[in-house]
């Protein structure tokens, strides 16, 4: 039965099984985005020319500007060219995830369980913690393997584990948790950011149900367009942290 | 911890598949639009570079092939003054002796007139003589004759 009072899931919720898994339906909209950004790829590919067009522009001094400032950040040319792909993939992510989860009939559209519960079909992806967290384990691993490849195990260990005086060895255990705390305040920096966006926007939407949500919706754009930023900024501050030699 | 897991619903499956599917999107960017771009942004420079560097090298031709004219100009000029000079010098000293030629000839000739002058003056002189010897003959003989 459908209820009036405003019904939140911190949990995605699961629109199926395939093989095992289950299906939730954040799963699916980040197959929409993977979509999306293959498609862009996909036109960019197909029009680019050395006389570039107004996409490929737009596509190229975004690229140039962002490789140039990893560049700069790192002081390292080619490990900022390496890691490129990965800073710039996490920012179109989700950028691209927190710009289309407004689109009419996200959150809307979807079924009614036989117990009167309503599921969508899609839900807006950053709202399940499931993702963020998978990025965030992604994120985290590059971090420290690109430490370990640059510095060397030794001495990448060395920050963490430092026993050359008291102090120091204070110095790395706060580390080694700050390190790990990235896991936890990377994950729900995001989820939380994005899911807040959507509960407001929900609630407003039960009072004021018009015009209203329109600036607030403006706004979380922009709030998606800078969680996305800071997601692959703080990556890349990171790195640059992991990869520079410890005093 | 148990109860986090199940309220923001974390499954390790879903977790693995959202992290293949980063990977995949990231392959496919990474192989299908920074590489492609990239590269087009390096040609495309390599291409500029080229490009004013022919332009530097086209400029400084011009700057040389410039002086060089001004050079042949100059070179040119100064034979052109040359050969007048010379041609001047060489016409001065004709006229100057077709000059004294003519006046030569012209001497000539007035002493030549003259003494042709002369002598048919003289000529006259002496058959002017002779007519008066005659004539004063012929007088003498009317005379002679006339009873």
């Amino acid at each position: 039965m459908a209820e009036n009072g405003i019904h939140i899931s911190l949990a995605a919720e699961q629109v199926g099984t395939f093989l095992g898994v289950p299906v939730t339906n954040t799963l699916l909209m980040s197959l929409v985005v993977l979509f999306l950004l293959g498609m862009l790829a996909f036109f960019v590919r197909k029009n680019l020319s050395l006389v570039p067009g107004r996409l490929q522009t737009l596509v190229e001094t975004l690229f140039v500007g962002i490789l140039d400032y990893m560049t700069e950040t790192l002081e390292d040319a080619k490990l900022a060219r390496k890691l490129f792909p990965l800073i710039l993939t996490i920012f179109l992510f989700i950028f691209t995830a927190n710009l289309i989860e407004f689109t009419p009939g996200i959150g809307s559209i979807g079924f009614y369980h036989p117990d009167g519960e309503f599921s969508p079909l899609l839900r807006s992806m950053n709202t399940d913690l499931n993702t963020t967290l998978a990025l965030t384990l992604i994120s985290f691993f590059v971090i420290e393997f690109t430490g370990v490849i640059t510095l060397g195990a030794l001495r990448y260990g060395r920050k963490f584990v430092n026993v050359t005086s008291v102090l120091g060895f204070m110095v790395g255990i706060i580390e080694l948790f700050s390190e790990v705390a990235r896991l936890v305040s990377f994950s729900f920096r995001l989820f939380g950011n994005i899911f807040a966006g959507e509960v407001m926007i929900l609630v407003i939407q039960h009072f004021v149900p018009m015009v209203l949500p329109v600036p607030i919706m403006a706004f979380e754009v922009f709030v998606g367009f800078m969680q996305a930023a800071i997601f692959a900024l703080l990556t890349l501050f990171f790195v640059k942290i992991a990869v520079t030699e410890p005093h | 911890m148990e109860q986090i897991i199940t309220v923001f619903g974390i499954n390790w499956k879903l977790l693995l598949i959202q992290g293949v599917n980063f990977g995949l999107l990231l392959f496919v960017l990474q192989r299908f639009l920074y590489k492609p771009v990239l590269a087009m942004v390096d040609v495309r420079r390599a291409k500029i570079v080229r490009a004013i560097k022919d332009a530097e090298q086209a400029e400084e031709e011009l700057g040389l092939a410039e002086v060089e004219k001004a050079h042949i100009l100059r070179e040119a000029t100064q034979k052109g003054d040359e050969i007048i000079v010379a041609a001047k010098k060489h016409a001065e000293g004709e006229e100057h002796l077709i000059m004294k030629d003519a006046h030569r000839k012209a001497v000539h000739l007035l002493n030549e007139a003259e003494r042709r002058a002369e002598r048919e003056h003289e000529e006259m002189i002496a058959k002017a003589e002779r007519e008066v010897a005659r004539m004063a003959v012929l007088a003498a003989e009317k005379v002679l004759r006339t009873p």
